[in-house]
C-alpha cells in the first residue's frame, strides 16, 4: 500500500507500508512534489534526508515488517521543507543518539546522513517520530567531521 | 546485469539505476562475482545512478575493502558534484578515489 492522501499547494501526505520498494515510491513522489511547484531548495539534500528517515522507519522502527505503516508528511514553510515520518515502532533513547560513523564500517551512517544534509533534526518524545528541515537556498553541505573510526 | 568495459588495468562497472536498498542486493552479487572472478581493481562509473543511499555506500566500502584485500584498488568515477560531496562528507574519499575520469 502507498497511498497519497493529500498534496495541497504546501503539504503532502503519504501513508505507506513498511518497505524499501516504498521508499523509492515516497522519493519520487516527493521529488515531484517539489519540482513541480519549482522550490528553491537542494533536492539532492532533501532525498538523502527523505530516504534515510524512511530507512531507518522501515528497517528499524518497523522491524522490517511491511505490514506495519509509516506516515510522511511533507511541508513548505517559511524557511525551509519540513519533513515529518513517523513508525509505529517503540522508538529510541534518541537524547543518547551518536551520529559518529566508523567510516570503514558497514553502517551506522544514516544518522549521520540526516544530521549532516539536514538544517534541523528534531525527535519526539519516544523517538519513533523525526522531524527534518532543509532551509531554502542553503549551499551544499559543508565537510562536518563526523568522528568515529 | 552491470554493463562491463576493460580499460587498461581497470575493469569500469557501470550500474544501471539508483543504488539504494531495495535494489542492492543484486548489485552487492555482481561485484562480489566480478571479484571472485579476479577483477581486483575495479572502476564504478556512476553516470547511470540518480541517488546513493547509506546502504549503497557501505557496499562501496565493502568493495574497497575486499580489493584492497587482493592488492587492489576501487575508483569511483562521476562528474555530478553531489555524489563528490557524498563521498567527502563520509570521508569514503580518504580511503578510494572518487574522480571525474580515468
Amino acid at each position: 500500500m502507498f497511498k497519497v492522501e493529500s498534496a495541497t499547494p504546501r503539504k503532502l501526505c503519504v501513508h505507506m507500508l513498511a518497505s524499501l520498494e516504498n521508499i523509492d515510491q515516497a522519493d519520487s513522489a516527493v521529488s515531484g512534489f517539489l519540482i513541480e511547484r519549482k522550490v528553491p531548495v537542494d533536492r539532492f539534500a532533501v532525498r538523502i534526508m527523505l530516504r534515510e528517515a524512511l530507512l531507518n522507519a522501515v528497517t528499524h522502527g518497523s522491524g522490517g515488517d511491511s505490514r506495519l505503516p509509516v506516515r510522511l508528511d511533507v511541508e513548505l514553510g517559511k524557511s525551509g521543507v519540513a519533513l515529518a515520518i513517523e513508525d509505529t515502532g517503540e522508538g529510541f533513547i534518541w537524547q543518547d543518539r551518536d551520529v559518529s560513523f566508523d567510516v570503514l564500517g558497514d553502517g551506522g551512517r544514516g544518522l549521520a546522513l540526516m544530521q549532516i544534509y539536514s538544517s534541523e533534526m528534531t525527535f519526539n518524545e519516544s523517538g519513533n517520530r523525526v522531524a527534518l528541515r532543509r532551509n531554502y537556498d542553503v549551499p551544499a553541505v559543508c565537510h562536518e567531521g563526523s568522528s568515529g573510526d | 546485469m552491470l554493463q562491463t568495459e576493460q580499460l587498461d588495468e581497470m575493469l569500469v562497472v557501470k550500474p544501471d539505476g539508483d543504488i539504494v536498498a531495495s535494489a542492492l542486493e543484486s548489485f552487492r552479487k555482481e561485484l562480489q562475482g566480478l571479484i571472485e572472478q579476479g577483477h581486483v581493481n575495479l572502476a564504478i562509473d556512476l553516470d547511470g545512478v540518480g541517488i546513493i543511499d547509506s546502504k549503497g555506500l557501505a557496499i562501496f566500502m565493502l568493495c574497497h575493502k575486499s580489493l584492497t584485500a587482493k592488492g587492489g584498488r576501487l575508483v569511483v568515477l562521476t562528474g555530478n558534484e553531489d555524489f563528490k560531496q557524498l563521498f567527502h562528507v563520509m570521508r569514503m574519499d580518504e580511503h578510494f578515489t572518487v574522480a571525474g575520469a580515468l
